[in-house]
C-alpha cells in the first residue's frame, strides 16, 4: 500500500518537473525573442533630427466621446506618433489653420516609417470635412507631405506610411 | 513496472489538457436589466463574456415584475447592469443583485441628469441613452466594471469600447444632419411617454416646451411620481399639438399605443410611426442594436415631420 503510493508521489514529482522543465523552457523562449527584436529596432534608427509641421483645418477640442476609465483620462486632444512612439507636443490645442512646428524629432528608422495622427474636431461641426496636415522636414528638404481627412462628425485619425533611407538624393514618401 | 510508470505519466498529462481548456473557455456572464445596456456590453465584452438581458425586446422597464427564471439567471452572474435613476420601477434590479449577493453596476453614474418637473417635485430623467453623449458613460462604467472581474481582458475590453465610441460619435454627428433636414417650426416630438427629453434637448426639438418631449404619459408608465397619465397632461398634450401644428405623433414599441392613436384622432394629426424607447427591437429587426434603433428613430423622425 505504502509501495504504490510512494510510487504514486514519484510519478506526480516526474510529471511536474517535465511540465515545469517545459514552460520554463518556452518562458525563456519568448522572453528572447523579445530581446532580438528590440535589438533589431534600435540598429535601424536614424541618428538625425527630424522637423514637423502640423496644419489642421479646425480647433480642436476635448473629445466628448473619449472613454473614461480614470487611468486614460489625461489622454490629449491631438496625438500624434512616431513609429509608435508618442511626440511630445507644445501645451494647448490646435487651432484652425495655424501651423504648429515639432522639432529635433528622434525615432525616424532606415526603411518603412509610419505616423500616426488623432485629433477631435468640435462635434459642432459634423457637417464638415476636417484635415491635418503633416509635413516633415530633415533640415530643408521634405520628407513627408500628407493630409489625413475626418468626414461626418469622426476623428481625424489615420496613419501616413512613408520610406526613408539615409542617402543623399535616395529619399522619397509615398 | 516502466509500463505502468508510463501510463501514469500519460494519464496525468491528459488530465491537465481538459483543466487548462476549461480554465480557458469558460467566459464570465453578465446579466443587463434593459435591452440597451446589453447591447453596450455585448460591444465591449465580445465573445469574451456571454450577455444576457433580463428585459426582452418591447418590455416596459418601468413595470416589469421579474420572474424566477430571472433570478436564476442573476444567480449565475458574475457581474450585473442597471441603469439605475428609477428607470428599473421599485429598483427590480438592485433587488435581483442584491439578494443573489452579486454585484452590480449603475451604468448611468455620472451623467449629468435631465431634472423634470413633475407633480411639484423634480425627478431625474433615467432615458439617458437617448443622448449618444450621455452613451459615454454608460460605455465607461461597463468597461470599468467588466475590466475589474476580468483584469486579463483589460486591454481588449478599452480597444472595443474606443471603437464603439467612435461610432457613437459618427452617429451623433449623422442625426445632427439628418435633423436638420426637419424645418425647425415643424422639429415637434410627440410621443406616448416622457421618454424623449435627452434626445429633445440633444437635438432641439420642442422649442416651445423648452426642448423637453411632449407626452401624455410621464416619465414612468408606472405608478412614481410623475408616472402614469393624468388629464391635465393629456389636455397639454392635445392643446400643444393643436396650438404648434405638429404634422405627426409617435407611438413607442415598449408601451400601449392606446393613448397617442386617441389624442391622434382626436387632433386629427397622423401616426408618423412607432419608435423604440426603453427597450430595443428584436433579433433580426433594424433596431436590434443602439445604433439601429436611434437610426431606425431619426429615419422615422425625418420622413414624418419635414
Amino acid at each position: 500500500m505504502k509501495n504504490s503510493f510512494m510510487r504514486f508521489v514519484l510519478v506526480g514529482l516526474i510529471w511536474l518537473v517535465i511540465v515545469g522543465g517545459l514552460w520554463f523552457y518556452v518562458q525563456n523562449r519568448d522572453a528572447r525573442l523579445g530581446k532580438l527584436e528590440s535589438t533589431q529596432v534600435v540598429d535601424l534608427r536614424v541618428d538625425r533630427s527630424f522637423s514637423l509641421q502640423i496644419t489642421s483645418t479646425f480647433s480642436s477640442e476635448p473629445d466628448p466621446f473619449a472613454l473614461s476609465t480614470g487611468d486614460n483620462s489625461g489622454e490629449r486632444n491631438l496625438l500624434i506618433k512616431l513609429n509608435g512612439s508618442m511626440l511630445e507636443l507644445p501645451p494647448g490645442d490646435l487651432s484652425r489653420g495655424q501651423t504648429v512646428t515639432l522639432t529635433d524629432i528622434q525615432g525616424v528608422l532606415q526603411g518603412n516609417n509610419e505616423l500616426f495622427v488623432k485629433a477631435s474636431p468640435p462635434v459642432s461641426e459634423s457637417m464638415l470635412n476636417h484635415g491635418i496636415r503633416l509635413q516633415l522636414f530633415e533640415g530643408l528638404t521634405g520628407i513627408v507631405d500628407q493630409t489625413v481627412w475626418g468626414d461626418g462628425g469622426a476623428l481625424v485619425s489615420g496613419s501616413v506610411s512613408f520610406s526613408y533611407q539615409d542617402q543623399e538624393g535616395d529619399q522619397h514618401d509615398h | 513496472m516502466f509500463e505502468r510508470f508510463v501510463r501514469l505519466l500519460g494519464i496525468l498529462a491528459l488530465c491537465s489538457i481538459p483543466l487548462t481548456v476549461v480554465a480557458e473557455n469558460n467566459p464570465k456572464t453578465i446579466v443587463a436589466s434593459t435591452t440597451q445596456i446589453a447591447d453596450f456590453a455585448r460591444q465591449i465584452a465580445g465573445d469574451r463574456m456571454i450577455v444576457h438581458s433580463i428585459l426582452a425586446p418591447g418590455a416596459d422597464p418601468h413595470t416589469y415584475q421579474p420572474t424566477p427564471d430571472d433570478v436564476q439567471l442573476v444567480l449565475g452572474a458574475d457581474l450585473c447592469l442597471e441603469n439605475g435613476m428609477h428607470l428599473e420601477g421599485k429598483s427590480w434590479m438592485t433587488t435581483l443583485a442584491k439578494d443573489a449577493g452579486k454585484p452590480i453596476v449603475t451604468t448611468t453614474n455620472g451623467v449629468q441628469p435631465l431634472s423634470i418637473e413633475e407633480e411639484g417635485e423634480m425627478v431625474a430623467d433615467p432615458h439617458a441613452w437617448f443622448s449618444p453623449r450621455n452613451v459615454t458613460v454608460y460605455v465607461s462604467n461597463i468597461t470599468r466594471g467588466l475590466s475589474e472581474i476580468d483584469p486579463d481582458g483589460k486591454w481588449e475590453y478599452e480597444a472595443r469600447a474606443k471603437l464603439f465610441l467612435q461610432q457613437l460619435r459618427v452617429l451623433d454627428g449623422w442625426v445632427r444632419e439628418q435633423v436638420a433636414l426637419i424645418p425647425t417650426e415643424r422639429r415637434i416630438l410627440v410621443t406616448t411617454h416622457d421618454a424623449f427629453n435627452y434626445f429633445c434637448t440633444e437635438y432641439k426639438f420642442n422649442a416651445n416646451n423648452n426642448f423637453l418631449s411632449i407626452a401624455p404619459v410621464g416619465w414612468s408608465t408606472g405608478a412614481e411620481v410623475g408616472g402614469g397619465m393624468t388629464p391635465q397632461r393629456r389636455r397639454l398634450v392635445v392643446d400643444s399639438i393643436r396650438k404648434s401644428g405638429a404634422p405627426a405623433i409617435f407611438v413607442e414599441t415598449s408601451v400601449n399605443p392606446k393613448q397617442i392613436r386617441e389624442i391622434a384622432k382626436e387632433t386629427g394629426v397622423a401616426i408618423g410611426g412607432e419608435l423604440y424607447s426603453d427597450s430595443m427591437g428584436p433579433e433580426g429587426s433594424a433596431g436590434e442594436t443602439y445604433i439601429g434603433m436611434m437610426r431606425e428613430n431619426v429615419l422615422l423622425m425625418v420622413n414624418a415631420l419635414r
